[in-house]
């Protein structure tokens, strides 16, 4: 890639934000508006910070490779992580450390900017195009070209929500084009290549697939098609609900066809007024190689050539892929990976959305001498694709999001799985994909086999589980997600997989459609078993579910929220909205009990506590807080500062007709909750009760007061703040004696405006002005 | 936007000007504009319109500021002689006015450039030095449709214009094709009065003020020609050509081309008919 000189230019700006942070003159919050487009998110606990570099088609050069390397062993924990969007991200940087970070990146074509935030994210492309026997199209020089296009851009760091954009050069799909806002499927139409578009697909809490919006475009109209597509959302996109904004909500309420009008009208207008093309990026020539791959009596060796060797389209030439557990390699391995192009010059590296590493254009005569330096360097690197190859996020002990450790609990799959299942049927057919909560960076929706971590309440201590989803496939238009089956306790997970897995060992063999087999007979399996892995023990009993994967303190969800990338804490809130509204469902059937009630305010009352860090298990706890944190700051509305008197009042004792009247009231606070809710933005913050300031601050009584301000500065504010008031209104204007009063009156007069009356005070004047029509 | 105290103060004896107010700050806070040429034109403007408070200003400039620029380029002081003319005019232009956003584009506008570095501004300032330039940014400001403001400067000589795409005359109307090259010589080797730079440059920057503030009467259609030796401003009408090759009713200049090289042909191979 070669970064355009605006990103270079901004690396300045950033550099100089960074300074005003650190001396304290910006706050914590401004600062994030600013390092999140840059790719740096705080790591949980805000010590520390990870950055996200861009790898455009996961093409990494060697010398990419190292300096990455190199760097997270400089500024970082020596970790590094590959994304399931291609990038590659390094842990553990401390903030002042980030400006060098970039400077050194920058100096070979890298930057995290656009790894995060409202921007155009990673370009996607699959990581063998150009060497892939399938292949339509090479299609990773597009994924480069349109980046360098798009990055040049200022609205592409300033769109409603994230947006993806990926390519895929085959019917195979490795991007998944029909997960991303917009996906380039490349085809062939009367002998001409081009791609097919989709646009709006996405997943998260609420996952969409994208649609066709484009039967066939040539190549030339990439960046007509993805200007037009990100000018539609940048202008209609909603950019205050933040569960709402990408651009699959935007399509999901204007409707596809509404959606495709306004495309065609702004690709006519783009094509009409600007002239959009992408650098041609010129192949490279390669020598050509007759080698054979060298055969070798050794069990391993064989497995490694089975899974992770394939032939490139290019004769005599080899892929290896690399499995990257969990998609972490540590720095050091890294800079030794990258090491090799000296001992086999030529070599390419390659991420994948499946967070592994590619080696390509290894010659077949060196593929033995290549393994054999492998495993000096890597020693989990067998079996990628397969069912051990678990896709997985970075989990709760990094991610501010996270409620589960999906790491740890991939590594407790890995083991069940390296003791009993390699080779099997299941093993070659299926994967796993895992998120440590409702969101997606682990791609569990498209995942044969998903789970996403959430919490429940067990006894009134919150505990981790997963959902367990079955059946989901990214294969461009037959792409589908997996149906949500059961919710197990984090706990059982690796033995609910375990008896699962060897059920259907036994069935899959002449199954031809997996995924559908999955999504009927895999749910009546599990369904059958799932009796035997829901029960949670009581905390006495066996304190080990109260202790997620890979931690040794017990579950809390301390930390969780004030969410970087998208949200999470949500699912915790509506879980507590929705029990409230199942319990007010239930009094209203049952001569409207107290206790339903009760309980219902409480789950209202505690479901938004989450996001000021409070997390009361007991209901007079959750009242108190509420009034402490919502009614008195003025963020609810005053009609239930009475909370408190009415929830100790609700009682059985209370005649029917009186407990209907707490239940309406019970209801009424939960549609303001929900209202609440609503309003709530990307920070968590909630606007303030507008009724009740507004009423306190009548249009008569406003008051400027301009004493102490010279001339011309107090006429100038008082024109500047009639600006802003509406015709007829009044203010009144506290002016000094001399030439103030003298001057300021007069020259609203000839600006048009009114002058009510002028009283005399100790030492200085009160102006009446009323607005008139403004001034000429 | 709700203006901050010291902006209310240093925009003040604009702010009191009927028609600009609170509102119209605001506009030219969130304007922006690019300058193509950080030269004798763009410097006058360039300081002009950061001192009036434009919100983004971008300057196009890909030389190194040398000591014969200085007697009339006074962005540039004789301490940036040498630098990068972009990086000197955002130093100075942030110590008159560190509010304003100056993107520095150290290039040569090309044809294959140009358009995604304009498409980001809201009207466009032309103080180039040089044919092949003038043509490149009125034929894009035209295709792209964004307001371009001319101006030329020659020995004692000036001129100014504005051009609203799709609404008034383009350069090419008023000079359909560029003169031969050799025949006409650039800046750089003609002689040029600094002040005339100043003069026509400042008109230029008022044009874009008004034009943000949507004020007064543009030189749309009109040609402002300025001698400094008489001290006497002509106005001549600029009719709209029907035929123009950019603007006119059947362009036939409908994609960029490469100017440098189109100049450098001889005259009967690069008519674009």
């Amino acid at each position: 890639m070669i970064l355009p000189d605006k990103i270079i230019e901004d690396i300045n700006n950033y550099k100089k934000s960074l300074n005003e942070y650190l001396e304290k003159d910006m706050d914590f919050a401004r600062f994030k508006g600013i390092r999140v487009p840059w790719g740096f998110y705080s790591h949980r606990g805000k010590k520390v910070y990870m950055a996200r570099i861009r790898i455009p088609g996961g093409v990494v050069e060697p010398i990419q490779l190292k300096t990455i390397a190199d760097a997270s062993l400089k500024y970082g924990n020596g970790t590094c992580h590959i994304t399931t969007r291609q990038d590659i991200q390094i842990h553990g940087v401390k903030i002042e450390d980030t400006g060098r970070l970039m400077d050194d990146l920058k100096g070979v074509s890298l930057s995290p900017r656009g790894g995060g935030g409202n921007t155009v994210r990673n370009i996607t492309a699959c990581p063998l195009s150009g060497i892939c026997k399938d292949e339509v199209i090479n299609v990773n020089a597009q994924a480069e070209t349109l980046t360098e296009y798009l990055l040049q851009q200022d609205d592409s760091y300033n769109l409603p929500r994230k947006f993806k954009i990926a390519f895929s050069g085959c019917s195979k799909d490795c991007s998944g084009c029909l997960i991303n806002d917009v996906g380039f499927l490349a085809s062939e139409l009367n002998g001409e290549y081009g791609f097919r578009v989709f646009a709006g697909g996405g997943m998260g809490a609420k996952s969409a697939i994208g649609r066709l919006l484009e039967n066939f475009i040539p190549a030339e109209d990439i960046g007509y098609c993805v200007s037009a597509v990100k000018n539609i959302y940048y202008e209609n996109g909603d950019r205050k609900n933040r569960h709402h904004n990408r651009l699959k909500f935007l399509i999901q309420d204007i409707g596809f066809e509404k959606f495709r009008e306004l495309y065609d009208k702004e690709i006519k207008k783009l094509k009409d007024s600007e002239y959009i093309s992408l650098r041609k990026k010129p192949a490279i020539q390669r020598e050509e190689n007759n080698g054979e791959i060298t055969m070798v009596d050794d069990g391993q060796y064989k497995e490694f050539l089975k899974y992770n060797v394939q032939p490139q389209k290019q004769d005599g030439y080899s892929i290896i892929e690399l499995r990257m557990p969990r998609g972490d390699i540590s720095a050091e391995n890294l800079l030794k990976i990258s090491g090799l192009e000296n001992v086999f010059p030529g070599i390419e590296f390659r991420t994948s959305v499946s967070q592994n590493l590619y080696v390509a254009w290894v010659k077949n005569q060196d593929v033995y001498n290549l393994y054999t330096k492998i495993k000096e360097i890597l020693t989990d690197f067998l079996y990628p694709g397969t069912l051990l190859d678990t896709i997985v996020c970075k989990g709760a002990l990094t991610c501010n999001l996270g409620i589960c450790n999906s790491p740890g609990l991939s590594v407790a799959i890995e083991t069940m799985l390296k003791k009993e299942f390699i080779g099997k049927s299941v093993f070659n057919r299926l994967n796993v994909h895992i998120n440590g909560c409702p969101n997606s960076c682990g791609q569990a929706p498209i995942g044969q086999i998903g789970f996403y971590g959430l919490t429940r309440r067990v006894l009134n201590r919150p505990l981790p589980f997963y959902k367990i989803l079955l059946g989901g496939r990214k294969s461009a238009e037959f792409t589908e997600f997996g149906d949500e089956i059961e919710i197990i306790p984090a706990k059982n997970v690796p033995g609910f997989l375990q008896k699962f897995l060897s059920i259907i060992e036994n069935e899959i063999k002449g199954i031809e459609d997996i995924d559908q087999y999955l999504k009927t007979r895999g749910k009546e399996i599990t369904k059958n078993i799932i009796g035997g892995f829901s029960y949670v023990p009581p905390y006495s009993e066996n304190r080990d579910f109260y202790v997620d994967w890979g931690k040794t303190e017990e579950f809390s969800l301390e930390g969780v929220g004030q969410g970087e990338c998208g949200a999470g804490v949500l699912d915790i809130i509506e879980s507590d909205i929705v029990s409230s509204k199942t319990l007010l469902t239930q009094a209203k059937k049952e001569t409207y009990p107290a206790e339903k009630i009760k309980k219902s305010i409480f789950f209202s009352a505690r479901a938004l506590l989450i996001v000021k860090s409070k997390e009361p298990m007991a209901e007079q706890e959750a009242i108190e807080y509420f009034y402490e944190i919502f009614i008195k700051t003025g963020i609810a509305s005053e009609k239930y500062s009475n909370i408190k008197e009415v929830f100790s009042g609700i009682s059985e004792s209370l005649p029917e007709e009186k407990r209907k009247e707490k239940f309406i009231y019970a209801t009424g606070f939960l549609e303001h909750i929900k209202d609440l809710y609503k309003s709530m933005d990307s920070s968590f913050n909630f606007p303030k009760g507008t009724s009740r300031t507004e009423q306190k601050l009548p249009d008569k009584e406003r008051l400027l007061d301009l004493k102490g301000t010279p001339c011309p500065i107090n006429y100038v504010k008082a024109k500047l703040f009639l600006e802003n008031i509406a015709v007829g209104e009044i203010v009144n204007i506290l002016l000094d004696e001399g030439e103030p009063i003298d001057n300021v009156p007069k020259s609203l007069t000839s600006d048009g405006h009114k002058i009510l009356n002028i009283e005399k005070k100790d030492g200085f004047y009160r102006v009446s002005v009323q607005k008139e029509g403004g001034y000429k | 936007m709700s203006l901050r105290n010291d902006q209310i103060e240093r925009y003040s004896r604009q702010i009191i000007l009927n028609d600009i107010g609170g509102k119209g700050q605001e506009r030219l806070l969130s304007a922006k504009v690019l300058i193509v040429g950080a030269g004798g034109l763009g410097s006058p403007s360039a300081l002009y319109l950061a001192a009036a408070g434009i919100g983004t200003i971008g300057i196009v400039d890909s030389d190194n500021v040398e000591l014969n620029n200085l007697q009339r380029q006074i962005l540039h002081s004789t301490g940036s002689v040498g630098k990068p003319k972009a990086e000197s005019a955002k130093e100075t232009i942030n110590k008159l006015n560190p509010d304003v956003n100056v993107v520095p584009h150290k290039l040569r506008l090309t044809s294959e450039n140009i358009l995604n570095i304009v498409r980001d501004y809201d009207i466009v300032i032309d103080g180039s030095d040089n044919f092949p330039t003038r043509y490149l940014v009125n034929d894009a400001c035209v295709i792209s449709k964004k307001p371009l403001s001319h101006g030329g400067i020659f020995r004692y000589d000036g001129q100014a214009m504005t051009i609203i795409p799709g609404e008034s005359a383009c350069y090419r109307c008023l000079f359909p094709e560029p003169p031969p090259p050799g025949l006409v010589p650039s800046c750089q080797e003609a002689g040029i009065l600094g002040a005339v730079a100043g003069i026509i440059g400042i008109i230029q920057a008022n044009e874009v003020l008004k034009y943000i503030l949507k004020n007064g009467e543009l030189l749309k259609s009109k040609l402002l020609i300025f001698n400094a030796l008489e001290s006497r401003f002509r106005l001549v009408r600029v009719p709209k050509n029907d035929n123009c090759a950019v603007c006119g009713k059947n362009p036939t200049v409908t994609k960029l081309i490469d100017y440098q090289e189109f100049c450098s042909l001889k005259k009967i191979d690069c008519s674009i008919k």
